[in-house]
């Protein structure tokens, strides 16, 4: 079957020298990442053919491409940013952050990484400051949701028959998924009402200055859970889970909160599968 | 009865595979949405291989750009290899990174000596790495290179020849691509050595006006075409049977519609054979 329409088959009198394949990547790829308003690489353009189209549209199709699929990608690793900041303000703030953190692999997995810094840089000293740390919770959930499953579990029985006096020098091993989130915001409460699309309209209005609030996310199943939790199970969390003895981090619990319940803590943690092991 | 067509393994439809095993006959995944070790994605995707022969299609080696091979992608692609056993494997014909950064998408490369002697060397050094042979998928394009003195056809065929890779024949993209540049379709496939092409993809397309020309867009988010179905039985009648897959990457409607069209090349497979015998 012949479809209608572009120049014809012949490749007689087209230019045998042209640009180099590692020039007309490099032209090309920088063409794809310039802004809107950066002046057409006349070299570029050069070395496409226009068949009844201008090269400098063509190229704009793959630009288009380009922008569109970092983007879904973006605003599915970050939906309540999307959400907060409105569809305008999120794709402007896309494109410049992909700017300066363009991807490094062939894997997307990876490009948000770098999403909160860049929230905070550039909102951090005006009143959507707090963009950041929902930002920051948002990326906890996608490494939450993709971190190695661990090799073992951790054994409750041998937990249960170390000797009291021997216990305060425990170190645990973090389960690769659990992600720890603190923020003076109210982070959890933002996140929450803005994941998801609402069937019920808007958005509650929720008071930034209500106080802060801090998240375990974990792996449940075979995805992941996020909750609550006070600031003192989260710095004593953040403690064992950067390898601190047992005796250390229950510490640094009671520095936040002098009635911190260390066997409480403990047994929630075990339950929901916080550690996946533990050596003296 | 099982059907011998494949479908594409997407995350929508995670949740369906979950509590079904519609009767296709086998799935392709992009491997890169499974290089995660842990969480839904490696759980699912070994159950499903416990059920169905399974091909791992990857998107973003960028196998034609000028510097090197990532070898850290090639080394996952390799684990996932060792770990999922698939019965195909996959790439594109095309680049995607420049000075080691990556524009994630499928870039059109010039057809000439020199991308041909590249590409070859590159899909050499990646089969080397995997251990296997590799399929080369054409590509959905929207520009031309001034400085082009092959046809695509051609150095599809030379890269196979060169390379001993086999190739992925997407009709879709051939018919796009024959849209865009005004070449025959049909020409292009004739011109494919037969033996060499391994799997056939089918999907859908969009169409554009830009400027008030009509540009055929590779979307994958709807049915496949009718010129399509008919270029892809007319590709069953120069390559022989080959597996099958159909693919829908955006706006993806329920497992079922995919199934339809699964079902749907397995009719126009044997009506191919029909006219062949």
């Amino acid at each position: 079957m012949h479809c209608a329409g572009g120049g014809g088959l012949s490749m007689a009198g087209a230019p045998t020298a042209g640009l180099p394949l590692a020039e007309l990547q490099r032209r090309f790829a920088a063409a794809l990442r310039a802004p809107d308003d950066a002046a057409p690489d006349a070299t570029l353009l050069g070395a496409l053919r226009d068949d009844g189209l201008p090269a400098a549209r063509r190229l704009e199709l793959y630009r288009r491409n380009v922008q569109g699929n970092f983007l879904k990608v973006l605003a599915l690793e970050f939906p309540a940013i999307e959400r907060l900041g409105g569809a305008a303000w999120f794709r402007q703030a896309g494109l410049d952050f992909l700017r300066e953190h363009p991807s490094r692999s062939g894997d997307l997995h990876g490009i948000g990484a770098p999403f909160a810094g860049f929230l905070q840089r550039r909102l951090g000293a005006t009143p959507h400051a707090y963009f950041a740390d929902v930002a920051a919770l948002e990326w906890a959930w996608q490494e939450c949701l993709v971190a190695p499953d661990p090799d073992g579990s951790l054994d409750v029985g041998e937990l249960a028959s170390v000797a009291p006096r021997d216990v305060g020098v425990l170190r645990f091993v973090p389960h690769p998924a659990l992600r720890l989130v603190g923020s003076r915001w109210p982070v959890f409460t933002i996140w929450d009402a803005h994941r998801e699309p609402r069937a019920d309209g808007d958005p509650p209005t929720i008071d930034l200055d209500r106080g802060g609030e801090c998240a375990i996310l974990r792996r449940s199943g075979e995805g992941a859970e996020a909750r609550r939790c006070d600031p003192s199970t989260l710095a004593w969390l953040q403690a064992l889970a950067a390898g601190q003895p047992f005796g250390d981090a229950w510490e640094v619990a009671i520095s936040h909160d002098a009635g911190f319940d260390v066997a409480r803590a403990l047994a929630e943690a075990v339950r929901l599968g916080l550690f996946c092991g533990f050596r003296a | 009865m099982s059907l011998a067509a494949g479908v594409g393994l997407r995350a929508p439809h995670h949740e369906a595979w979950r509590s079904s095993r519609p009767p296709v006959g086998w799935l392709e995944a992009h491997a890169e949405n499974y290089f995660p070790q842990g969480g839904a994605q490696p759980a699912i995707l070994e159950r499903l291989r416990a059920d169905y022969p399974l091909s791992l299609h990857g998107v973003g080696l960028a196998l034609g750009s000028v510097e090197p091979l990532d070898l850290q992608h090639v080394a996952r692609l390799r684990r996932m290899i060792e770990r999922y056993q698939p019965m195909l494997v996959s790439e594109h014909l095309c680049w995607g990174r420049v000075d080691g950064s990556h524009l994630n998408d499928l870039l059109p490369l010039p057809y000439t000596e020199e991308a041909l002697r590249h590409v070859a060397s590159r899909v050499g050094e990646l089969q080397e790495r995997l251990g296997r042979r590799v399929l080369v998928e054409n590509l959905s394009t929207y520009l031309r290179f001034a400085d082009s003195t092959l046809e695509e056809w051609e150095f599809l065929a030379a890269l196979a020849a060169r390379s001993g890779c086999g190739l992925l024949l997407d009709v879709n993209n051939v018919y796009v691509s024959a849209c865009n540049h005004g070449f025959d379709a049909r020409r292009f496939i004739a011109a494919l050595p037969a033996t060499a092409v391994g799997e056939i993809h089918l999907a859908g397309h969009d169409v554009e006006s830009i400027d008030g020309r009509e540009i055929r867009v590779d979307t994958h988010g709807s049915a496949v075409c009718d010129e399509v179905w008919s270029l892809y039985g007319f590709a069953l009648g120069h390559v022989g049977p080959v597996p099958t897959l159909v693919e829908w990457d955006t706006d993806v409607p329920e497992l079922e519609v995919l199934v339809a069209e699964a079902a749907r090349a397995d009719a126009v497979a044997c009506t191919a054979r029909a006219a062949v015998a």
